[in-house]
């Protein structure tokens, strides 16, 4: 009896020291699986700043829409200015958001009549498109109405020369959207486009 | 008598039928008189007034009379449906299901609600499951060979199932599911922007990366999409 139940103990403790065995083993794996994968796989922080970036979209076109241009600004100044996702890491996504973004509030400034205000935003939306792509020409797009906006107001102040000057430059942004609009539809043909949703894997 | 567009006045008869500014005639206003008092009295017959009594009734029912609501429900649930309630009352309380139905209803509650069993019941089968196993040793050691046989099966089944989680857990050093990572969304866009769209864009670039994220869960608890 005594030793039936003492090999009955030895088993079941061999049992479970196999059973923690392994499971200390899954622990060591996944842990080092999860320190090889990287910081820079999309996850939920990036997800929250792109649902905050959606909301404020949103929120600006709500406000355009009441006649609010004020608010729309606002809205956008709020979103170039919000906390974004792992700081100090290119996040490709975020940087083509925040173009985007700097591209939108240059034109509600071009709608309210600051151009300078225009300018400044489409300037500072270049330095996160610094690339080819629709982003960097959407931007330069906006940088030439602003000059052909500018252009038009020196013209009603009696500024002759100075407006002819701004519609050379806007002829020259513009021309240069087509060079880069130009490209960026030569790397979609080319090969090696990643397509939409597998893109950097 | 009513006037017309040249101010003369015009005979009843002498005008359309259709004109709805048309006086009534003799036999109009007989008509009316007839349907006002079938209205007031229900024992005149008349399809004009049951007509408008039903539209009344729809439109704004009234209460029903004493006792023919009572009625009406035992109208309802007598006969057939009446009789199949009652079957399976009878199958719920102890009877032998003897129909789909009832046996369908027994299987319910016992899913819903499921009865203690019965304790010779459950000797039986406790019986059935080890029964070969004591039957086999006799007398005075059952019990112990019961212990042993007991402890060696829980051993191996204990081994068995560390030596299967060890095999498990093998697997993250296999090659993992690939990862969505941060990129650009260029791809996401086909055509040059164009102004007031900004919002779609944004709402496109979500989209995508939420699909990736939930991907990249999948991913990470080993299921493959």
């Amino acid at each position: 009896m005594r030793g039936a139940r003492g090999f009955l103990g030895i088993a079941v403790l061999a049992g479970l020291l196999g059973a923690a065995g392994a499971t200390a083993t899954s622990g060591c794996s996944r842990r080092d699986a999860a320190e090889g994968e990287g910081a820079a796989v999309v996850d939920t922080e990036l997800l929250a700043y792109l649902s905050e970036a959606r909301a404020l979209h949103h929120q600006a076109d709500l406000r355009k829409r009441n006649g609010d241009v004020a608010g729309a600004v606002a809205a956008m100044q709020r979103l170039v200015a919000a906390r974004r996702p792992h700081e100090g890491r290119a996040t490709p996504e975020v940087e083509e958001v925040l173009a985007d973004a700097h591209a939108r509030l240059a034109e509600l400034e071009l709608e309210r009549g600051d151009l300078a205000g225009a300018a400044d935003a489409a300037k500072r939306g270049l330095a996160h498109a610094p690339d080819v792509s629709y982003f960097r020409g959407h931007l330069v797009e906006v940088q030439g109405l602003v000059e052909e906006a500018r252009a038009a107001l020196l013209s009603d102040a009696g500024k002759p020369e100075e407006a002819t000057r701004a519609r050379a430059q806007a002829i020259l942004l513009l021309e240069d959207v087509v060079r880069i609009q130009d490209q960026v539809i030569q790397r979609s043909l080319g090969p090696g486009d990643a397509g939409a949703g597998g893109g950097a894997r | 008598m009513a006037e017309r567009d040249d101010g003369k006045p015009r005979a009843p008869h002498a005008v359309a039928p259709e004109d709805p500014l048309a006086p009534a005639t003799e036999e109009e206003l007989e008509a009316a008189r007839r349907l006002r008092d079938a209205l007031e009295d229900p024992s005149i017959p008349s399809d004009e007034a049951a007509l408008s009594r039903a539209l009344k009734q729809a439109w704004e029912p009234g209460d029903l009379p004493g006792g023919e609501l009572d009625l009406l429900v035992a109208a309802a649930v007598d006969g057939p449906a009446r009789a199949g309630a009652d079957d399976l009352a009878r199958v719920l309380e102890g009877a032998f299901p003897a129909s789909a139905e009832g046996e369908l209803a027994v299987a319910l509650r016992a899913a819903w609600s499921p009865a203690p069993i019965d304790e010779a019941e459950h000797r039986a089968l406790v019986a059935r499951a080890i029964g070969p196993v004591v039957a086999a040793a006799p007398g005075a050691t059952r019990s112990n060979v019961v212990r042993v046989a007991f402890g060696a099966g829980v051993s191996v089944l204990a081994l068995a199932a560390s030596v299967l989680l060890f095999l498990n857990v093998r697997q993250p050093d296999a090659p993992a599911a690939p990862l969505a990572k941060a990129r650009s969304t260029q791809p996401l866009f086909d055509e040059p922007f164009r102004p007031g769209e900004a919002s779609a864009r944004i709402d496109r670039i979500a989209l995508a990366r939420a699909s990736d994220l939930r991907d990249n869960r999948f991913a990470r608890w080993g299921v493959k999409r």
